[in-house]
């Protein structure tokens, strides 16, 4: 008497599934140091301008990203501590995600490289991405780009894309934060007294 | 797709599309386009532009210490302030485009308050209100020609009462600001 032909194969194809499943925790938790240690791609793009702009000639010293997860864990966690000062307390809830990168070159310090091209470019670049720049500066060697999102500008800011250079140093930080409870930290932090002199 | 659907999104979509372009199209009325200012190769260049959310934003950092600033801030739409430090390159196509605001703003309903012209290469001032009726401002524009070195456009769009430029000339440094009698300009209506 023949045995049924089909009965072997339900066992061949649960060994992939099983093998995923017991994959897949590994290579989720390499995508999350890999998304750690890398910028967004919002930074990441800005970077990329304020790089090509001055000179390529940059090396990293800081890079990391933290999203809701790790910042929801990292609140949770501090929860537990007793000794943390409340202004850290607060910018853990106010900040919702962040992605900090420190470059330095080694040469020289730049001038400043063509800074015309690199406010145009890099205007172009963040507004195909959902960015207006809110504030440019650029005095000798020192840039600084604020960038805000474009949609909702009638609305209180809930992130924001930044980049300065100083010639040797360049810092750009993309980040997410809750607008009433960063603006009650910096109120507390200022005194009240409102920061800008134009 | 059902063609009634299809009928609805479609319309949907075309009153969404008139909805965004006509509020594009609206600026406020005491707003003013400077036009694209970029930085030249060398030279201090400055570009602030702060909008109705971001300027309530501003507002909740003072409203305990600085209620008077804050209150100002509320009623803000748009700040823009330019500075651009002149040389060479740039100093006779700056020039020209704040001479070219000045003439627009005097030929479009807005009132010069303050002309200042300190000789012979000294400051070259010029402030312009949009008024609405007496009682407030809507627009405000400050052309600084300092000598040759550098150009300071300011433009400031809001719901602004004439008493309370004065706070926002102080708290924000806008020296030409500080000196204007406002009471005067409101008094003589436009």
């Amino acid at each position: 008497m023949n045995a049924p032909a089909t009965a072997s194969r339900p066992r061949h194809r649960i060994w992939p599934w099983i093998l995923g499943l017991i994959l897949m925790p590994f290579v989720m938790l390499g995508v999350l140091i890999a998304s750690a240690i890398h910028l967004n791609s919002d930074a990441a793009a800005l970077r990329r301008q304020v790089m090509a702009a001055t000179g390529n000639d940059w090396h990293t010293k800081v890079q990391f990203s933290v999203g809701p997860v790790l910042l929801g864990a990292a609140r949770t966690g501090v929860s537990f501590i007793h000794n943390v000062p409340p202004e850290a307390r607060e910018v853990l809830r106010a900040v919702r995600s962040a992605s900090v990168g420190v470059y330095a070159r080694s040469g020289a310090r730049d001038g400043g490289g063509r800074r015309d091209e690199l406010f145009a470019a890099a205007d172009r670049m963040m507004a195909r991405r959902g960015w207006t720049r809110i504030v440019g500066v650029a005095d000798t060697g020192d840039i600084v780009l604020i960038y805000l999102p474009t949609q909702g500008e009638d609305l209180q800011p809930s992130r924001v894309c930044l980049a300065v250079c100083n010639g040797r140093e360049l810092v750009v930080v993309a980040a997410g934060f809750e607008a009433t409870a960063l603006a009650g930290l910096v109120a507390r932090e200022m005194d009240g007294r409102l920061p800008v002199k134009l | 797709m059902n063609p009634i659907l299809r009928t609805s999104a479609a319309v949907a979509a075309l009153i969404f599309a008139s909805a965004a372009a006509s509020s594009a199209a609206d600026p406020a009325p005491g707003y003013v386009d400077f036009g694209r200012i970029v930085p030249s190769t060398e030279g201090k260049f400055v570009e602030v532009n702060l909008s109705e959310g971001l300027l309530k934003f501003g507002s909740m950092f003072a409203s305990k210490q600085e209620p008077q600033a804050a209150d100002v801030l509320r009623h803000l739409k748009h700040v823009r302030v330019n500075v651009v430090e002149l040389s060479d390159a740039n100093r006779s196509q700056i020039i020209e485009r704040v001479k070219t605001v000045r003439q627009e703003l005097e030929t479009s309903g807005w009132t010069q308050i303050v002309s200042v012209r300190e000789q012979p290469k000294g400051d070259d001032v010029q402030i312009f209100a949009k008024m609405r009726g007496e009682e407030a401002i809507e627009g405000l524009v400050v052309t600084v020609i300092d000598g040759n070195h550098e150009v300071v456009l300011v433009n400031i769009v809001g719901d602004i009462k004439p008493e309370q430029i004065a706070t926002l000339a102080e708290r924000f440094n806008i020296d030409p600001l500080k000196k204007v009698d406002f009471a005067g300009i409101k008094h003589s209506g436009t």
